[in-house]
Order: C-alpha cells, then sequence, then structure tokens
C-alpha cells in the first residue's frame, strides 16, 4: 500500500509538485511561470523548492534566455514516483473510511 | 488523515494540474493551431475564389504562419522547456521535404487533389504530432482527414470552401478548445 509524504503534503508543496507532475519527463517550468501562477512570493517559491530539491524531488537548473538569468524547474523521476505514490495513498484514504 | 483532508488534498492537486495545463497551453500550442487554423480557412478560400492568384495569398499566409508560430515559440519558451521543439520543428521541416518528392514523383497534381493532397499531408503531420505527444491531436488529425475525404466525393465543386471550413476550423476551434484547458 502507498504512503503519504509528508514534504508533498504541505498544501504548497502539494501544487508545486502537482503542477510539475503535469509536464514530460524532459519539459520543465520558469521559475517566475511557476510563482506567479500559484501566487507566491520569490522567498515562499524558493524556499519550498530547496526543501523538495534537498530531497532530490525536483531539479533546478539556472540558464541564461536572452541574457537574463532565468531557473528551469523540473520534477525528477524520484519526485514523480513520490507524488504518485501520495496521489495513491490519498485515494486509498477516499476508499477506505466510510 | 480523515476523509475531508485527503479530499481537500486531492482536490488542491487536481485544481494545480488543471490551472498548469491551461497556462502551458496558452503559452504554446492553443495559440499556434489557431494561427495555422486562419491560415487554412484564408488560403482554401482563396484557392476557391481567387484562382490564378490563390498562390501568392498562400505565400502571404503562409509566412504569417511561420512568423507567427516562431513569435510564440520564443514567447513560451521564456516560460516552459522542452527538448521536444527541434525534434517537431525537424519533423515538420522533413514532412514539408517529403511532401515536395512526393509530389514531384507522383507527377503533377492539379485543383482539387493538390488541396485534397496538403489537407492530407498536413493531417497525417497532426496525427504524429497527437501519437508523440498529446491524443487530441491525434483525433484532431483523423478528424479532418475523414472529413477532408467526405467533401471530396460529395462536394468537389466547393471543396476549397469545405477544407476551409473543415481544417481551418477545426484548427481553430480546436485552439480555442485548447486555451479555456479543455485538453
Amino acid at each position: 500500500m502507498a504512503n503519504l509524504d509528508n514534504l508533498i503534503h504541505q498544501p504548497v508543496r502539494l501544487r508545486i509538485v502537482s503542477s510539475l507532475s503535469t509536464l514530460s519527463e524532459d519539459e520543465s517550468l520558469e521559475f517566475t511561470f511557476l510563482r506567479d501562477l500559484h501566487d507566491l512570493t520569490d522567498g515562499n517559491l524558493g524556499a519550498h523548492l530547496r526543501k523538495l530539491e534537498e530531497a532530490d524531488y525536483v531539479s533546478l537548473e539556472k540558464t541564461f534566455v536572452e541574457r537574463k538569468p532565468r531557473t528551469f524547474i523540473a520534477l525528477t523521476r524520484k519526485g514523480r514516483k513520490a507524488f504518485g505514490e501520495h496521489v495513491e495513498a490519498l485515494e486509498q484514504i477516499l476508499k477506505d473510511k466510510p | 488523515m480523515d476523509r475531508t483532508e485527503a479530499h481537500e488534498s486531492l482536490e488542491i492537486a487536481r485544481q494545480a494540474m488543471e490551472l498548469t495545463r491551461q497556462a502551458v497551453a496558452r503559452a504554446g500550442s492553443g495559440y499556434i493551431l489557431i494561427i495555422w487554423g486562419i491560415v487554412w480557412l484564408v488560403g482554401f478560400l482563396g484557392s476557391q475564389f481567387l484562382g490564378d492568384v490563390q498562390g501568392y495569398l498562400w505565400l502571404v499566409v503562409d509566412v504569417f504562419g511561420i512568423v507567427g508560430t516562431a513569435v510564440v515559440i520564443l514567447k513560451s519558451s521564456r516560460q516552459v522547456r522542452s527538448t521536444h521543439g527541434k525534434r517537431i520543428g525537424i519533423f515538420w521541416l522533413m514532412l514539408f521535404v517529403y511532401g515536395v518528392l512526393i509530389s514531384l514523383i507522383a507527377g503533377p497534381i492539379h485543383d482539387d487533389r493538390y488541396l485534397l493532397f496538403i489537407t492530407i499531408l498536413v493531417s497525417f503531420g497532426y496525427v504524429v504530432m497527437g501519437l508523440w505527444f498529446s491524443p487530441p491531436l491525434l483525433y484532431i488529425g483523423l478528424g479532418i482527414t475523414a472529413l477532408a475525404m467526405v467533401g471530396w466525393q460529395l462536394i468537389p465543386t466547393y471543396l476549397g470552401v469545405w477544407l476551409a471550413l473543415v481544417g481551418g476550423g477545426g484548427l481553430i476551434a480546436s485552439g480555442i478548445y485548447i486555451l479555456r484547458g479543455r485538453m
């Protein structure tokens, strides 16, 4: 049976990981795009991303687009697996508990 | 964790996923489908009504399509990055080259058969895109092919108008549908 993931369970991180899960494995979202999408501040998003990166759930790539620094964020294979199991565990709770 | 909390968490995840799909679609494919829908709509209507001048019209609308697509890709690449982009570009270039080769080898194709050939070739491109990336594009490609064949058999005199409506109109409608986050 799948287990709940405490790191992903936090609502903001759940939104971040859910967003990234909609992309394919070689796709990534730009930091400001993700920030504006969920109405977060730079600091708030950055703090949550650090925690997810420490767990190897997301990967961050810093690069330059049109001479401006950009950070692209992708869900790692480990993060995708953890999110899938977390959702499965949530669905199991709905099935099990009347 | 109780049922209510689990339900709320799943709802948060579902909403975030829907929001992202809509935003990513707005950033790219939806607009590209609408741009090429306009190209088809105007181009095929020109083929129906403009006679010999249609070649110039196709040139103008194709340039509009290519420039518009480039702008959309440039803008969306600042937000969403994918390694698919280069492969997609090469695929459409190859499809164009093979289309030219086939039309040269098969002999000159005139009038309605030429319109049909272009439609089916591009629809095949959408079928491949659908198989690679997004099932809705597969259905759009198959649907336009089927409707184009029906029009060719039933109303050959107005094939240009028919292809403008099912091809161009279909792409525009699909683009709007994607932008509204339904796909």
